[in-house]
Order: structure tokens, then sequence, then C-alpha cells
């Protein structure tokens, strides 16, 4: 016997040795290497890089992946679950890797989109489902509480931390003081999809989106315009507000949440119908994306959204920067298109997320600037009727981590800017990182 | 560097058997195994490296120059090994109790924990103190001492070894054919425990341990009570498996310690080499139960202290200690009437207790941990459909982790072990040997596969012991 546990612990050997071989032999030439440095050697970061490198260069990982999903299905049971039941809850935050797309992407590259200046072409329909690479350079997703499968829609789910709220609250609050009555400061909080499409108790006592706003606008300051959008969206839940693969709303949501601040800011709103429209008919978001390792989320690729556009009927010069000194941009062709091979079609409103937008109109009229995340791209093109200028800025890319500065007060003087508009949803407004990017906007 | 990583499964671990095996003499391999677990070492934590060479050698010179000359020098280097791990693991603590931060609020001292060196500490103080009882000579050589210290199986999660235990195996041994295979076995066995339980149970805890009702902490304080199990004794279980390969025995370091029917059977079970260095070396020294009543509880009272401090510089440990020095001496003044009960009720007040021990375990953060206790007793709602849901979507890692923390595994690989083998010579070859070596080659091959899916679809967490 003793030969028998000898030959079967060499075949052992061999068999490791052998994947190791060949693992070496056609290691993924696609995946990124760590960057070495003198610190990543000393502290172990580039040997762990070098890790996490082989591992995503392991061969044949998308069959391996495709396996895992059986593994995860199995760890993650749907149970007898109805039609319209949910079915999955996955937790999801930095560290839910779970063979999906990592949701922490590097925000020092810059986002694929054109930006030639030239008119942009009628999207064409692709012919095959492809789930969107809804992590696209450049992009940064907001840190997400729960992902929540329901029938064929995927939700966040938020919880309420009141004290993160009153934070969040004194940060809109600080930009406003900082600003003066140099501008009007406006607070549009609007809910997801969870509010409106989701059982009671996934939107009710902690996970109520219409309590976290409330109060959240109870506790700002008086210098603080708030906007009830809430109500409008509410109003319209029937129509395709949200997104049921993509964590965003569509531009028709924002539109509601555009009315409800016109009506505030005194302004008046302009009809739909004023739009020339278009539309993408596939469209696999980022929240397959991130359950896409579960079989459960199979339901999600056979029911794709669409993404219809309201093309701004104004004339537009759109440029993107970098930092705060507006120097060295790239011109967008268009804030509302993107090429058709990209399948994030989220993307189509403003290129996705940049540090600066600044959106130059025909029109005679004063100067907005909206802070916010990705919600906000695609409420930007509404302001453009309104504004010769509309500024859009996203605080997560400014003072901290070695990102260029920016005085939000400084830099609203410096460009007129009137209106400031501070817009979320309700998975940054318990955020402690977002909140702190909000903080350091004031200097 | 982890064992639950492809790099270490497919081009670390293999390179080192074949040169292992390949590399003829005692000497020779115990050369390669040196290199090998450095080079394991430096992976994992560069910066440390010369911080364990330099233990290794202080210890062994202080061994072989101090010592040889006068026994009663063994205090030094206990005092230092010591003043070594409070340096980097308690200093920030205790200046913290005292007022004394960082600028930042954080700790004073900016130094990370270098991986493992609460185990090899110890290893080096059970060193010393064995050899001054006169149980061993101090090591023949620096590298002899140095492969005790920094063998790469054990050295980020133990178990602690002792000098003594494998003094003579690492000078002689013999890697039998059998012993080899049984070891990459185990090996693949604890890999599985920490890849495919471990790993998705602690994703299980972290949706869990979010939500704000009694159900959710209730189910959280499972899944964690699971997840350390699973991912220490799985650890535990690759060292050994690993250690057998190279022809060492490791004590084992856990004993089926869900099944316990008392607390103190719990701490027999669990982590036996801890608890066992504590005996011997603190308890037993400190007089034990030799010194009338009130002394065996402060005895008690300073291992459970120690016990709690070892797994971490923080409040919650002390507590968790703390915890179970009461439990343990309210136990011994009961045991004559929880003898009476029958095993399962016996075993479910241990349960019990044990997890709520894990909910204080699992929470460095005081307020977090007293929200979670509350939330447990009747704070705020106890049920959300959310609960419910992700109830739901676990059933099937519940019941593996029943059934893997139960007897039920051992008893089916004394079974069938017992069918196969009982009673026959390894020398020689029989059909039932051979469909008992084939059935467990193909289950060690099974489970690699699987977590070698699993590896490449998830990140491994990390191991949360490898950093105490």
């Amino acid at each position: 016997m003793k030969k028998v546990y000898l030959i079967l612990s060499v075949l052992f050997l061999i068999l490791l040795l052998t994947v190791g071989i060949y693992s070496l032999l056609h290691l993924n030439a696609g995946a990124a290497k760590p960057e070495l440095t003198f610190g990543s050697l000393l502290d172990g970061e580039y040997s762990k890089g070098r890790r996490a490198w082989y591992a995503a260069a392991f061969p044949q990982s998308e069959t391996l992946k495709s396996m895992n999903k059986t593994l995860n299905g199995f760890y993650n049971f749907a149970g007898l679950s109805g039609e319209d039941e949910v079915s999955l809850i996955v937790s999801a935050d930095g560290r839910m890797a779970q063979g999906g797309a990592s949701l922490q992407s590097d925000p020092n590259t810059e986002a694929t989109v054109s930006g030639n200046g030239t008119s942009p072409t009628e999207p064409s329909v692709p012919n095959n489902v492809e789930p969107s690479d809804g992590l696209q350079p450049g992009m940064i997703v907001e840190d997400l509480g729960a992902a929540m499968l329901i029938g064929n829609r995927a939700v966040e789910v938020a919880y309420a931390e009141y004290g993160t709220i009153d934070n969040y609250a004194a940060a809109v609050t600080s930009i406003a003081n900082a600003l003066g009555k140099n501008a009007n400061t406006y607070s549009i909080l609007v809910p997801n999809a969870a509010e409106f499409y989701t059982p009671e108790a996934y939107h009710t006592g902690e996970s109520s989106q219409i309590d976290m706003i409330s109060y959240a606008y109870g506790k700002m300051g008086s210098n603080v315009k708030t906007v009830d959008a809430y109500s409008k969206l509410a109003a319209h839940i029937d129509e395709y507000l949200y997104f049921r693969t993509d964590h965003h709303w569509t531009q028709l949501g924002a539109y509601y949440a555009y009315t409800a601040y016109c009506e505030k800011a005194g302004l008046k709103a302009e009809p739909l119908s004023a739009f020339e429209t278009g539309q993408y008919d596939v469209f696999v978001g980022s929240m397959y994306n991130y359950l896409e390792n579960y079989p459960q989320a199979a339901i999600l690729r056979d029911n794709p959204d669409s993404l219809k556009y309201y093309r701004p009927h104004v004339d537009l010069e759109t440029t993107v920067y970098s930092d705060s000194t507006l120097t060295n941009g790239y011109l967008l062709g268009t804030i509302c298109h993107i090429d058709s091979d990209v399948s994030n079609k989220y993307l189509c409103f403003l290129g996705g997320d940049h540090p600066i937008t600044v959106i130059k109109t025909d029109v005679n009229g004063p100067v907005c600037m909206l802070i916010k995340e990705s919600y906000g791209n695609a409420f930007a093109p509404w302001l453009t009727s309104h504004y010769s200028k509309v500024i859009v800025v996203d605080p997560r890319e400014f003072n901290s981590n070695g990102k260029p500065t920016l005085d939000i007060a400084q830099f609203a003087k410096d460009q007129n800017v009137t209106d400031c508009i501070i817009l979320n949803y309700p998975m940054m407004i318990g955020s402690d990182t977002y909140i702190g990017h909000l903080k350091n906007l004031v200097k | 560097m982890e064992f639950s990583n492809l790099y270490f499964l497919y081009i670390f671990l293999p390179l080192t058997l074949a040169v292992y095996f390949i590399i003829p003499g005692i000497k020779r391999k115990n050369i390669v195994l040196i290199v090998a677990s450095l080079l394991f070492y430096t992976m994992g934590q560069p910066f440390y490296l010369p911080v364990l060479l330099l233990t290794a050698y202080g210890n062994y010179w202080l061994g072989d120059r101090i010592f040889n000359k006068d026994r009663r020098t063994v205090i030094l280097p206990i005092v230092l090994n010591l003043l070594v791990l409070a340096l980097f693991k308690y200093l920030n603590f205790f200046l913290g109790i005292f007022g004394i931060h960082g600028a930042d609020g954080g700790g004073v001292v900016g130094l990370a924990l270098p991986i493992g060196i609460s185990f090899y500490t110890f290893q080096m103080i059970a060193y010393h103190v064995d050899a001054y009882k006169g149980k061993h000579d101090p090591a023949p050589s620096f590298l002899n001492f140095l492969l005790y210290v920094s063998m790469f199986p054990k050295i980020l999660m133990g178990p602690i070894v002792r000098y003594n235990d494998i003094r003579q195996q690492l000078e002689q041994r013999r890697s039998s054919p059998r012993g080899v295979f049984e070891g990459g076995v185990r090996f693949c066995v604890g890999l599985a425990k920490k890849v495919l339980i471990a790993d998705y149970v602690y994703l299980a805890f972290e949706k869990l341990e979010k939500l704000p009702y009694g159900a959710a902490a209730w189910l959280s304080a499972l899944m964690f009570m699971f997840y350390i199990y699973f991912e220490f004794s799985g650890c535990t279980d690759m060292a050994i498996g690993l250690g057998k390969v190279f022809g060492f025995r490791y004590p084992e370091n856990f004993d089926l310690p869900y099944t316990s029917k008392s607390i103190t059977d719990f701490w027999r079970r669990w982590h036996i080499t801890l608890g066992s260095f504590f005996r011997d070396y603190v308890y037993i020294p400190l007089g034990g139960n030799r010194k009338g009543k009130a002394r065996q509880i402060l005895n008690l009272f300073i291992v459970w202290a120690l016990t709690g401090l070892w797994h971490g510089a923080n409040w919650n440990y002390l507590i968790w200690g703390m915890y179970f020095f009461l439990l343990l001496t309210a136990e011994k003044q009961l045991m004559p009437k929880l003898e009476k009960l029958p095993y399962y009720a016996r075993l479910l007040i241990t349960m019990f207790f044990v997890l709520i021990g894990w909910v204080i375990f699992s929470h460095e953060s005081l307020p977090a941990l007293g929200n979670s206790l509350a939330m447990m007793f009747g704070k705020g709602s106890f049920w959300n459909a959310q609960v419910g849901v992700i109830l739901r979507n676990s059933l099937p890692m519940i019941a593996i982790c029943l059934i893997g923390s139960s007897v039920l595994p051992r008893w089916v690989s004394l079974i069938w072990g017992g069918i196969l083998v009982r009673g026959r010579k390894e020398s020689q070859f029989s059909v039932q040997q051979l469909i008992y070596a084939v059935s467990l080659f193909l289950f060690a091959a099974l489970l690699l596969f699987l977590c070698t899916v699993s590896l490449v679809g998830n990140a491994s967490q990390p191991s949360l012991y490898a950093s105490f």
C-alpha cells in the first residue's frame, strides 16, 4: 500500500504543479499588474497585489466564474419565492467582491466617452444582450447598502442612521453658509426605486426614505431651500422612473424632480414635448453587474432595461475639467448620447462622472452650480433651458487622497453662481464618506 | 501570505514540496523549509521579517549563552519576549487607558502588528520555560531554532507548538507515504472549511450585522459563531496537514467544540494549544488550585484576563475573557446540578453562553456591542422581512454549518476508515485500502477544485486569527 499512497501523493503534487505551470503560461494578459514602489514592496502591498493579479489573470477564469455562480446560488438559496417576491439580498459594500465587477473603480482614469465635439449620431440598437460594464473607468459608484432582487428588479435598500443624516444636513448647511447671500442653495433629496417598488417592509421603518428625506430637510438651516421632489415622483410611479437593472433613475424620473425644482426656484418647467428624444433599447445596468455572480440575477439579464433620453433643445458647449482652475478641459460632443458599443447606457448622461463639467448654453440667464453624485447626471440636462451656464461638480473628486483642491465658495464666486443645487439620493445621505466629501468643499 | 489564495496553492506550495522532496538529507530539507518559511513570511509582511529574525536569534542566543550558564536567568528571555509583544500589540492600548493618544486620536505608536507574533512569541516563552524545567536542552543550532519558530505551516495561526514536542522531528523525521497523503487530504479539508464555508458565512454575517432587528442580531451572532469555528479550525487543519506532509506532528487545536456539554468542556475543545499554554505556563506556576479557593479564583482571573488580551488589545477582548472567567467560576459551583441535565439541554445551555461570548468578541466598539446585545434581548423591532429573506437565502449554509460542526463528519470518517483500513497493515496491499485511498484522493481533488472555483470568483476573507 505504501506504493499506492506514494503514487497518489505524487499524483497530487503533479496536479498542483501542472495547474501552476499551465496558469503561468496562460495568464490573462488583460489583468492589471500592481505598481512596484519601495513603500509597497516593504509593507507587503506589492506582494499582495501580485497575488491578486495572479488570481485575476488565472486562466479559464470566465469558465470558473460561471461555475462559481452555481456555488453562490447554493449559498444564497432563493427557495420557492414567487415571481414578485424578494429572492436574494446581498450585502453591498466594497468587500462584496463575489466574483462580479468590483465596485471600487479607479477614479483617476478618464471615462471612455466621445469627446470630439461632433454632432451625435442616432444610437443604434445592439444585436446582443450585453451586460453593461457599469463600472467604467472614471465612474465612481456610490457606497451601497444592501442589494436586493425582487422579481425582475434589483434595488438598493437604504437604512437610516439619523446621526449620519444630521451630519449630511450640517454639511449642506455649511455650503449654504459659505456661499452666503451670493447664491441660493437648494437641496434636492430624491428617493430611489426601493421606496416605490418593494414590499412595505423594505421602505418603512428604518428603510423609509420619505422619513429620511423629511428628517434631513428638517435639520437643514433656514438658508437652504428644500425641494419636494418626492411628491412629484410618487405621483408618477406607474411611469418608467427607475431602471430595474441599474441603481439610477431614468431621465424621466429626473424630469419630475426638475419640475419640483422649478416650482421652488420660480422657473417655468419645460414640457417634455419640447425635447427631442432617442432610445437605447437594451441596457443591463449596475445592479445586474453587481449581482451577476448569483444565478438568480439571470432574470435581470433576460429582462433588460431601455434608456430614453431627452436632448436639450438649446445650443450647448460642454467641457470636462479635472480641477477647479478650468484649464486643459476637453469637449464632450453632447450630454445625452453614448456610443452604442458602450454597454453602460447611463453614461449617456454627461458621459458619466467627472470632477467638473461646464455646460455653456445660448440662454441669456444666470449661472447654476449642481453638486451631485451620479444621480445628478440625468438631472443636469434639464437645467440647460434656464441657465447660461450649468456647472456640475462631483465633490468626491476633490480635497482628499491627493486629489485637487476646491474651495466651493471661492469657486462659486469666481463663476458668478447664483443658484447652487445639491442633489443626492438616500444612499448618499447615509454615507459618511460622501458627507466627508461635501464637508471638505468648504474651506 | 495566507493559504487560501491561488498563488500559494499552485505556485508556492507545489514548488516548495517539489524542492523539499527532491533534495536529499534532513539538513538540506530543513534549509529548504527555512527558506520557504522566510519567503512565505516575506510575502505577507516583508517589513517585519527582521523582527522575526532578530527575536528568533535573540531567543536562541539567550537560551544558548546565558541559560546554559545559569538557569535562574530564565526570567530574562520571558520578560524580553513579553516586552516585544507589548511594544507591538499593547503599547497603544495601555497608553490609551491613561488618556495618551496620537494626534489623530488613534495610537501613539504607528506600528502594525507583525503577523503571527502572538503565536511565535508564546512558542519562544514555552521554549525557555520548558528548558528551565529540564524538559529539553537548548536548541543545538540557530537554524534548528529558526526552523522551529518560523515553519510556514504554523507561523500565522498556530497551533502553538512546543519545542519539546517536535525537538526530535527537527533533527530526524520521516515522511511516510501514508502520512504525506493524509496530510495533503487534511490540508484540502481545512482549505474547504475556510474557503467553501467560512468565507461564505462571513458574507452572511456582514449582511445581518447591519440590520437593526433583534432576529438579525441573533442570526448574525450565529453566523459569526460558525464563521470563527470554520475559519480557525480550517486554518489549523491546513497547518496540521502541511506539517504532516513535511513529517511533523503538530498538536490538535480543536475537538468538536460545538458539541461541548459545559463551558469547561468547551475550553478543553477550543484552541486547545492556547488553553494548555495558559494552564502550564501561567495557571499552574501561580499555584493553580493548590493554594486554596480564593487563590484559585485569583489565578483563574489572571488566566482569563490574559486569554482575553491575547486575542487583541481592546476592551471587548478583556470583557470576553472576564465573561468566561465568571462563567467558569459559576459553573464550578453549579456543576453537580448541571450534570443531572440531559446532554442536549446542557449542549444548548453551553452554546447559548458561547454564542453570547462571540457577540462580545466580534464587537470591538463597545457601544455597538451594547446595541447588539440590547437588540438581542428586546430593544427595537425583532423581525423584519429582510431578515426572513436572508435567513431563507442562508438555509443551505446553516445546514452545512450545523452538520460540519457536529460529530457527524467524524463518524463518517471513522466508519469509512474503520470499514476499509482498520486491522490492515500499510505495508500490505488490499483492495479495501485501495478504495479508501482513492476515495480520499478524489474527495480532496474535488474540494481543491471547488476551492479554486470559489477563489477565482470570490476574494477570500483575511483570516481573523492571523491578526492576533
